[in-house]
């Protein structure tokens, strides 16, 4: 079977700076697959080339056995940053991609809002949300557009840590519900092992796969599991690997 | 000692800025104020009435001459710390306020006329400047190649003082309205270009790759998330390119023309009026808030969520 995502010998160069080497990655469909790595490893490189804003300097880059040639509605990107449009509402913002179609279907629309937990908000304007609450708008707005893959660029890396967590799980519970395909980028460890299927380390920069790990714990996984030994002994492992790139280059940033 | 940076309520805002200006009125009032008596020596011709008598030497008539004293006379004057004409009282400028917006002087434009004049030629050198330099910078903040052939001539244009802009655009336009909409035009149009195009190039790439990545098209982008997004950075570029334009107004009415506040204030140089110039300049501060608060509204109507505060959980 074709994965769904494939990246087959992928090199992406700037200028001199080699970001990707070589990388080879497959997705499967449904599978949520965790991208770990030290800080400038090429990971948002690799997003931006399944999303199809960057094409790769060789090598090549498949949607569903399909060369990626322009920018990949399909795979619909969730930013760090959320990119929320602030002169539109929540709900405006949610309906953008089928407006732009001129498909507007508001009944999808609050059930996404519904889904996401923000339907009481759905005429206010990004700027009276908290960066929590924006998330979500910006995760209802990519679902609404009904991809078939979500780029997750480290959405939660700019909240507080009971934030974070919450919206670990409901992203976890979102993504099983609409049986969605996620391709996930984060620094945190413990992140990586409470979404993932699958953990896949990239190398410092340039970026290739070092590793990839499947993780088989047990869902629904709850903030407690982070005790495990289970959960511990997966979180050295990925520790470890990802450890070495950084000490191998120094001054990454991995938080544990 | 307080911590800084301290902040006080509305209320107390308010109430010390009157407070600001009551003092400002009585300093003023005060330098005005005839406290000083000073001895003034006059040197006076008084009549003696005694004559002298003689004969006129070509007639050979007898003429009497009245013979004069000079002496000196010592006058009591009252003087002010600072004294019209260099400062006119509060009284007399207020006088001469109700009296130019009466146009109590025969030939002379009311203080209504001024104002007219000078907010009509303002707003039109404004909205070509606008009409030209947003669209223009737009296309500069999309356009690297147009950026790099029109960025040089910018910075080449915006130093230029409008007042530089008098002699051309009298030698080409004349002493007309036209000229003086020009000198506002050419005076402004550089900052309402650099504003726009510093706002196109400020909205975060993330917005347009989220666009790109919903499926919008080039065209949609640049409608629906490039100008939104740029808009409130344009609109705030227009309110001091809207201030930059009164100092063009001013230059270009300083030089050939009978209305506008700038004429007003100039002309009453020539006679020392510092009432009518305190008036003029007072009315360029009033019209100027005016407008600000105005596109203030405006801002409100056309931005809502610039206004917002965080209500969300």
């Amino acid at each position: 079977m074709t994965p769904l995502l494939a990246a087959r010998g992928v090199t992406k160069a700037f200028g001199a700076t080699v970001a990707l080497d070589g990388l080879d990655l497959e997705v499967e469909r449904g599978e949520f697959l965790v991208l770990v790595g030290a800080s400038g490893c090429g990971k948002s490189t690799l997003l931006n080339l399944f999303a199809g804003f960057e094409r790769p300097t060789s090598g090549e880059v498949l949607f569903d056995g399909e060369r990626i040639r322009d920018v990949e509605p399909r795979c619909g990107m969730v930013f760090q940053n959320y990119a929320l449009f602030e002169w539109l509402t929540v709900a405006e913002n949610v309906s953008f991609g089928p407006r732009l179609r001129g498909r507007p279907d508001p009944a999808r629309v609050s059930q996404l809002l519904q889904l996401v937990g923000v339907a009481d908000f759905a005429r206010h304007y990004p700027a009276q949300l908290s960066g929590g609450m924006r998330q979500r708008v910006a995760l209802a707005r990519t679902l609404a557009n009904d991809p078939d893959v979500l780029l997750c660029d480290e959405p939660f890396a700019a909240l507080d840590a009971m934030t974070r967590q919450v919206l670990q799980q409901e992203l976890a519970r979102i993504v099983e519900e609409e049986r969605r395909t996620c391709v996930f980028i984060t620094h945190s460890i413990d992140e990586a092992l409470l979404l993932a299927d699958r953990v896949a380390v990239l190398s410092a920069r340039p970026g290739r796969v070092k590793q990839t790990l499947v993780n088989d714990l047990p869902r629904p996984r709850t903030a407690e599991m982070q005790l495990d030994d289970a959960f511990v002994a997966r979180k050295r492992a990925i520790w470890a690997s990802v450890q070495e790139e950084v000490l191998l280059h120094r001054g990454g940033d991995v938080r544990c | 000692m307080r911590s800084f940076p301290a902040t006080l309520t509305p209320q107390r805002r308010l109430r010390y800025g009157i407070v600001g200006v009551v003092a400002l009125l009585l300093v003023w009032w005060a330098l005005t104020l005839p406290v000083f008596e000073e001895q003034v020596t006059h040197m006076e011709r008084v009549a003696t009435g005694t004559f002298d008598t003689g004969r006129d030497p070509r007639t050979g008539e007898e003429v009497r001459v009245e013979r004069f004293d000079v002496v000196p006379r010592v006058e009591t004057v009252r003087r002010a710390l600072v004294n019209p004409p260099a400062l006119a009282t509060p009284t007399d400028t207020a006088r001469r306020a109700w009296g130019l917006l009466t146009a109590d002087r025969p030939n002379q434009p009311s203080l209504l006329a001024h104002v007219g004049r000078s907010t009509t030629r303002i707003l039109l050198g404004f909205a070509l400047s606008a009409l030209i330099g947003v669209p223009l910078g737009v296309a500069m903040g999309l356009f690297p190649v147009l950026r790099a052939m029109l960025s040089p001539i910018v910075s080449f244009l915006r130093p230029l003082p409008s007042i530089s802009w008098v002699p051309l655009t009298m030698i080409w336009l004349g002493a007309d309205e036209k000229q003086k909409v020009a000198i506002v035009f050419l005076g402004t149009f550089s900052a309402a270009l650099i504003y726009t195009v510093e706002a196109t190039l400020r909205v975060h790439p993330d917005l347009i790759k989220a666009a790109r990545n919903l499926g919008a098209s080039e065209n949609q982008v640049l409608w629906r998330v490039l100008l939104p997004a740029a808009l409130p950075n344009i609109v705030s570029g227009l309110k001091v390119v809207m201030a930059i334009g009164w100092t063009c107004v001013i230059s270009a009415e300083i030089v050939g023309s009978q209305e506008g506040l700038g004429a007003l204030i100039w002309t009453s140089k020539e006679t020392a009026d510092t009432a009518a110039v305190f008036v003029g300049m007072a009315s360029i501060s009033v019209i100027v808030l005016l407008l600000d608060a105005l596109f203030g509204l405006v801002e409100r109507q056309l931005l809502p969520y610039l206004f917002l505060r965080e209500t969300g959980r």
